[in-house]
């Protein structure tokens, strides 16, 4: 059937700049380029580029531009190319339309409209260079109270994590991100002294050297969990739901379940790897109890038990039955969040900004006096560090970060995820692919985007006058709304600027 | 009377090989070669790049005009040694001079086989393995304005002649006994590849065909025609003898020596009298492939028989790892390279063939190992992955055989052995 | 001596070695010029292997006791004092008697010229080109010393 759908990118080859080398053929995993020995000369098909920018980059003699084609139907503002090719795609096959990474509609990004404050006069800001200044982040339940005797803490504390920034690696499972793509964000997670999520997709015998680093997930499809798979790492997470997809499970087909994958998850070479949407065994806040009592016992009480859910409309009142179920962490992943593939109508249309779920489940646990029963964690489209610091500021102990982590070693947001054929290796299940990622190279950039971040932290702590990220927790007189309608000053608990 | 720690007789590759061999151990010790031709070493291979006028005598040295002075060798040439008596460690010249020797390397090379052919001293008649024999062939070429020339022998040597005198004008005809040409270099459907080269570009070829006779040029003592055993006559104004090279091992044998075919030696080159070791065209040193020592006369394997010869004599114990007949050879721009039993000697070879247009390649296995190859035209591009196939025993499976035999590169190899390349674990 | 090493585990294929080493071995060092104007077109002195998912680039090792050096007729292959092993171009004679030899298959047939073409280890360069522009550190310039680490990273 003839296909109705125009090619999103157009290619652009400066033919006096280009070699005939061949770069761009190799490099692109979808066959865009290809040379044609008669006409010496590379071409182009269109209709097959991402818009992933691998060829433009490796191009020796920067002889490519891909830019937005620049085909246009009659400018309509119901019926925009979008929805057009969306539909065309979905008329071809009459499937789930299907995309990676988070959601790229303009809803309002809360971020973007809170501002921050600083020293002037009154109180003196302080330099990062010239004095000391904490990240420390210590995630897990916090007594109600401490019993100290001749100096020291009687008794013992809930288990503690302790992270040197409040930045963490969100969960990407095997399969998902390439093994080199895993391993580097483990490495840089150990090197920097914070924490890596393994996903649902099992764990690597060769990863788990970074245990001290690694956050296991117990998901819906239980893969690849046994008792040392809980007991090597340094916290489990039981995963619920995700930010791009709540509500739904995963399908990995049996053609990607290779033999490493299927050793990892603990299926049979081939089978079709079913993540349900629910847990079936929880359909209750006791349900989920008795889950997370299950991994403590099974981790001997001495590892945090994480519970992961997608914001959406009721997320307060859910977190509180999370914090009284015993978890000891509560991870909110708001509708940016990203994804390895999911339907698109349901990245784009289900669940709720972070930033105001954050901030009614801290207002929620807060007004509950179990705020101190559970650390509270936030994934789902952090961009930067004053996305990072507001967040804390809101409530937040610490984020996770997954597309940055991303962006960092390559990644140009395509959304091509899903297809395992990611060409700057990351997503990809080819290990002809994988191979792109060095994972010495990628855990220094990853390590060096947590210094950057962690630095801007610091100095913009520096400038609030305060000398410890715990000193912003939840402060939010240090943020002010702009642009924002009394009711989402009212939600996130914010004063409007000028205030 | 003069004493040298180090005396070299014979002064090509080996010598050369064994001199840069004793000066890697050795800065200091006295060392001297005696040469009988009038020049530094040179590229004998390369002799008919002289005929051709395409480089000069200098231009064929084989290595920089410093070296002799920065080896600090002493060249005693244009000299000829005319005894050894390794019981006085001494080498007596044909000047009369004696040289003492601590020791003593005989690298005196091979010579040109004159086979029974009436006439073969007739003027006219040249050999072409030295700067000397080619300009004899030149001169005679240019005072008798030579036109026509018979190449007797249809070997390397021969063949090397023939395209030579072909490209300065002359009409060439190759006499070769065998019914083909190269046979000792080439297997038979890459020697009529070479054939077929030589026929296109003019010359005949008498394969299978003796020469019985050089004959005069009426009234004339040099030679005017080539009668051959069939009946034929060949007109002509020269010949080249190019009929093989034998060792040259008189000295040696004259000494007391070990000789069979060439000079007996060890694996460490050492002969069988004391300190007297032997390199090159005249020694028999060990065939890894065939598992015997024999004379190989190929300028690689003399390099190495000097090479390690020249360590051990320094005192820097080697043994000599073994070499194999191997021959790269070009005519008319067509490269063809031979390397071990590319001719399986018996039954239980398994060969395999790949070609194609100007492309042509044969492997010859013995169960698991590669020993021997042929390679015509673009086949020979890294056709040394193979060579090491063969030098390592690397044992190919079924995939690696047909990998191998399709691409010479490393993908070609099992895991292990392009492991050990790639780090450069030879 | 220093050399050039090849990191398969990391090595994409992408042949950016073999483009800047070509350039490199121009007579103008300008990619455009070098590929589109240089008659004959330079040679790159390394190959870039493939088959699946393995790849690797590979260029000569430099040998402690080279045997093309060994069995070059004319003297035109050299081992200088720094150990780089080097063709003298107007001594060559293209018999390829180094090609037959050398057991890593590094030199290649320059048939414009009638010259063997090697890796030169980039005189002049305090890194070679390929190692220089590979963009996944595929390429070490490394002592054989300093090779430990290569194989610690999968």
């Amino acid at each position: 059937m003839k296909s109705y759908v125009l090619p999103e990118f157009w290619v652009d080859r400066d033919d006096y700049r280009c070699i005939r080398c061949g770069v761009c053929v190799n490099q692109c995993s979808y066959d865009t380029h290809y040379y044609d020995p008669e006409d010496d000369v590379v071409r182009a098909r269109e209709e097959r580029c991402t818009g992933c920018q691998r060829c433009a980059v490796f191009c020796p003699t920067n002889a490519l531009t891909i830019r937005t084609h620049p085909y246009e139907y009659r400018p309509n503002a119901n019926w925009r190319k979008e929805n057009i090719r969306d539909l065309n795609r979905q008329a071809d096959t009459g499937g789930v339309v299907l995309t990676g990474m988070g959601n790229d509609k303009p809803l309002r990004i809360y971020w973007d409209h809170l501002v921050l404050n600083a020293s002037q006069v009154t109180n003196p800001s302080i330099d990062p260079l010239r004095e000391p200044m904490e990240l420390d982040t210590f995630l897990g339940a916090k007594p109600d109270q401490v019993d100290v005797t001749c100096g020291r803490v009687q008794g013992s504390l809930p288990p503690q994590i302790h992270l040197s920034t409040p930045i963490m690696f969100s969960a990407m499972s095997y399969g998902a991100v390439s093994y080199q793509a895993q391993l580097s964000m483990m490495r840089a997670a150990g090197e920097y002294g914070t924490l890596a999520n393994t996903g649902e997709g099992g764990w690597r015998r060769e990863l788990r050297v970074y245990g001290a680093s690694t956050i296991v997930q117990v998901a819906s499809g239980r893969f690849g969990v046994d008792r040392s798979y809980l007991n090597e790492a340094a916290m489990v997470e039981i995963k619920i739901g995700q930010g791009a997809k709540p509500g739904i499970g995963g399908h990995l087909p049996g053609e990607k379940v290779t033999p490493p994958v299927a050793e990892t998850r603990m299926i049979p070479v081939g089978t079709d790897a079913l993540s349900p949407a629910p847990q079936h065994d929880i359909y209750s806040i006791e349900d989920l109890s008795m889950l997370i009592y299950a991994l403590k016992e099974a981790t001997h009480y001495e590892k945090p038990v994480a519970v992961k859910i997608s914001a959406v409309h009721n997320a307060a009142a859910i977190a509180s039955g999370i914090v009284r179920a015993g978890a000891d962490v509560v991870v909110l992943d708001g509708i940016r969040g990203g994804t390895g593939a999911a339907p698109k109508i349901i990245r784009d249309n289900v669940g709720i900004p972070i930033e105001l779920a954050l901030a009614a489940v801290d207002q929620r646990l807060r007004e509950e006096g179990i705020r101190s029963r559970a650390s509270v964690v936030v994934a789902g489209g952090f961009r930067n560090s004053g996305d990072v610091i507001k967040a804390i500021a809101l409530g937040a102990d610490a984020v996770y970060i997954g597309t940055p982590a991303l962006v960092a070693i390559g990644c140009t947001v395509c959304q091509k995820c899903y297809t395992g054929k990611c060409p700057w290796g990351i997503t990809a299940a080819d290990p002809r692919l994988g191979k792109r990622i060095n994972p010495d190279i990628a855990t220094q950039r990853l390590v060096n985007l947590l210094r950057g971040w962690s630095f801007e932290i610091k100095e913009m702590l520096g400038g609030m006058g305060i000398n410890a990220i715990e000193s912003l927790r939840g402060n939010r007189l240090h943020l002010r709304g702009v642009g924002l309608a009394e009711w989402e000053l009212e939600v996130l608990g914010v004063k409007g600027a000028g205030r | 009377m003069a004493f040298y720690d180090y005396l070299i007789v014979g002064n090509s590759v080996a010598a050369v090989g064994a001199v840069e061999a004793i000066r890697e151990v050795d800065r200091s010790g006295s060392l001297a070669i005696v040469g009988e031709e009038p020049h530094p070493a040179y590229s004998r291979p390369a002799i008919s790049y002289l005929l051709t006028g395409e480089k000069t005598p200098e231009q064929l040295a084989y290595r920089d005009p410093d070296f002799y002075r920065r080896m600090a060798v002493e060249l005693l040439a244009p000299r000829r040694a005319a005894a050894v008596d390794p019981a006085r460690r001494r080498v007596t010249l044909e000047d009369g001079a004696c040289l003492d020797y601590g020791k003593l390397l005989l690298a005196t090379g091979g010579r040109r086989v004159t086979p029974p052919i009436a006439g073969a001293d007739r003027p006219g008649v040249f050999g072409f393995i030295s700067i000397a024999d080619v300009a004899a062939l030149k001169e005679h070429i240019e005072r008798h304005q030579a036109r026509r020339a018979v190449v007797v022998g249809g070997g390397l040597i021969g063949l090397q002649a023939a395209e030579a005198l072909l490209r300065i004008g002359l009409t060439v005809t190759v006499v070769e006994l065998m019914d083909r040409l190269l046979a000792l270099n080439l297997d038979r459907r890459a020697s009529a590849t070479v054939e077929e080269l030589f026929r296109s570009h003019g010359v005949e070829l008498f394969l299978g065909a003796a020469a019985k006779e050089f004959r005069p040029r009426p009234g004339e003592e040099r030679v005017g025609a080539v009668a051959l055993a069939g009946g034929e006559e060949l007109p002509c104004d020269l010949v080249v003898l190019a009929a093989g090279v034998a060792p040259r091992a008189e000295l040696a044998r004259e000494a007391g020596i070990r000789v069979v075919k060439g000079i007996a030696v060890d694996q460490h080159l050492a002969t069988s009298a004391p300190d007297v070791y032997a390199a090159g065209d005249v020694a028999e040193a060990y065939d890894f492939l065939e598992e015997r020592a024999r004379p190989i006369p190929i300028w690689p394997n003399a390099y190495h028989e000097g090479r390690t010869a020249g360590l051990n004599m320094a005192g820097r114990e080697r043994s000599y790892r073994g070499e194999t007949a191997m021959n790269a050879l070009h005519f008319f721009g067509t490269p063809a390279i031979s390397v071990g039993q590319y001719d399986p000697p018996q039954e239980g070879y398994e060969v395999r063939e790949l070609a194609g247009e100007g492309f042509y390649r044969r492997l010859v296995f013995k169960g698991e190992v590669l020993v021997g190859l042929v390679c015509v035209g673009d086949a020979v591009d890294r056709c040394g992955v193979a060579t090491g196939c063969i030098r390592d025993r690397i044992p190919l499976s079924e995939e690696f055989k047909e990998k191998l035999l399709a691409d010479f590169r490393f993908l070609s190899l099992p895991e292990e052995w392009r492991r050990r390349r790639i780090r450069g674990e030879a | 001596m220093k050399r050039v090493y090849a990191r398969e585990e990391v090595c994409m294929a992408c042949t950016l070695c073999e483009v800047h080493c070509l350039v490199q071995h121009s007579r103008s060092r300008d990619l455009v010029k070098a590929f589109k104007r240089e008659r004959p077109r330079p040679l790159k002195r390394l190959r870039v292997e493939e088959r699946g998912p393995l790849s690797f680039a590979f260029q000569c090792r430099h040998c402690p006791e080279p045997d093309c050096v060994y069995a070059c007729v004319t003297g035109a292959l050299t081992k200088g004092e720094d150990g780089v092993v080097l063709v003298q171009e107007d001594k060559c004679i293209g018999c390829w008697t180094c090609i037959m030899a050398c057991p890593y298959g590094s030199i290649e047939r320059d048939l414009a010229q009638g010259v063997a073409s090697k890796c030169d280890l980039c005189p002049g360069e305090e890194i070679p080109a390929c190692v220089k522009n590979c963009p996944n550190d595929a390429l070490v310039f490394a002592e054989e010393g300093e090779l430990a680490w290569l194989s610690t990273t999968t």
